[in-house]
């Protein structure tokens, strides 16, 4: 059966687009060389990246954002989770919010500690998620300003 | 056996509704354990299944309904597994549906587990300070829980004593088990700890009404 398509207003896939920019800001990759200096069998390279407490805050000012603009709304009395903010505005059968839900156990912390490979997986999804909906917003453009 | 006979009525319904392969699972897994509140019977409505399995390969999948997080064999006999938080809960509270607890005596709180401790909360800290003007008011309400609970494990560990699942964490702050002053102090933090302090202790005075309308807290939001 074909995915019922929702109409969205412009102004609310901006304001997700928006948001989920300044959450792929967030995230950084700095290579730099490590080791005893004089011997160079002890040089490696060594990744500082981006720690998930600034993912955490990043999605819950993301959320906030959309919250105070009334284009999602509280889960009863708790905070909306990622996926949530997706399943609100998409639909619970909607593509981007299978990746938010992918996304969330990707940057989900065990011992305080996310993985290089899983914070960069994290990246490209929220960056493929922009791609998706950027490319909606052009298309839409020349339409009636409604998406989806 | 009430309790072992729920978790594993719950494993299985979590490996249908996850469409997890049963058989390719229980074949590279020596051992399988549900950890967290549905093994210690202090579960909500809307808890998840916390799995840890040990076997072949590293992975986790995270959904709303299942935590899974898998191992390979070698690393249970790490000091740095066996020393660290999530090694030491499982080994207290853990409920094993294949293979036999061999490691869970050898569990300790680590150093290292304690300084992991530290660093989330004064990282999280500085985070939650600097963006406390943009966020809602849920999500206030829920940073400041976050960060007493994070202070009520920390304290755990610095006993030396595995950190009990989320709602006996909860019930035991509710009866006034745990010192706030205290809790802060232990975190040792080197910066923000004076708006730690009055984070927490607002989340202290207010449970469990809403810590984000408290008027004393407005400072965060200048």
């Amino acid at each position: 059966m074909a995915k019922r398509k929702r109409k969205l207003p412009k102004e609310t896939i901006e304001a997700v687009v928006d948001g989920l920019r300044e959450i792929s800001d967030v995230f950084y990759f700095h290579e730099h060389e490590s080791g005893t200096e004089g011997d160079s069998d002890d040089y490696f390279y060594e990744v500082s990246y981006t720690e998930p407490e600034d993912v955490e805050v990043a999605v819950a000012e993301f959320a906030s954002e959309l919250l105070n603009k009334k284009m999602i709304t509280k889960k009863g009395s708790k905070a909306p989770s990622f996926s949530d903010v997706f399943e609100q505005i998409f639909g619970s059968d909607h593509d981007l919010t299978a990746k938010a839900q992918y996304f969330e156990g990707l940057v989900s912390e065990y011992e305080g500690y996310v993985s290089l490979e899983d914070m960069r997986a994290a990246k490209q999804v929220i960056d493929s998620m922009i791609s998706t909906l950027s490319a909606e917003v052009k298309r839409g453009e020349d339409q009636s300003g409604k998406l989806f | 056996v009430e309790n072992y006979s729920k978790v594993v009525a719950l494993w299985e319904r979590s490996l249908i509704e996850e469409q997890l392969d049963r058989y390719s699972l229980e074949q590279s897994m020596t051992e399988i354990i549900v950890f967290g509140s549905r093994s210690a019977g202090v579960s909500g409505v809307h808890s998840d299944l916390d799995v840890l399995c040990v076997g072949r390969t590293r992975a986790k999948r995270k959904t709303p309904k299942l935590d899974l997080i898998c191992i390979r064999s070698e690393e249970c006999l790490s000091p740095e597994w066996l020393g660290s938080e999530l090694g030491f809960h499982v080994a207290q509270y853990g409920i094993w549906l294949k293979g036999e607890p061999w490691w869970a005596k050898s569990a300790f709180a680590a150093p290292e587990a304690v300084r992991r401790k530290r660093r989330r909360i004064a990282k999280l800290t500085e985070n939650v300070v600097s963006s406390w003007a943009k966020l809602h008011p849920v999500f206030r309400q829920r940073f400041s829980t976050t960060l007493r609970r994070e202070l009520q494990r920390l304290d755990f560990l610095l006993k030396n004593v595995a950190v009990p699942p989320t709602p006996i964490l909860d019930r035991d702050w509710t009866a006034g088990v745990f010192n706030c002053d205290m809790l802060v102090e232990s975190a040792q933090l080197r910066s923000g700890a004076h708006k730690l302090v009055r984070l927490v202790a607002m989340a202290h005075s207010t449970l469990p009404s809403n810590v984000a309308q408290n008027p004393a807290l407005q400072e965060f939001a200048e």
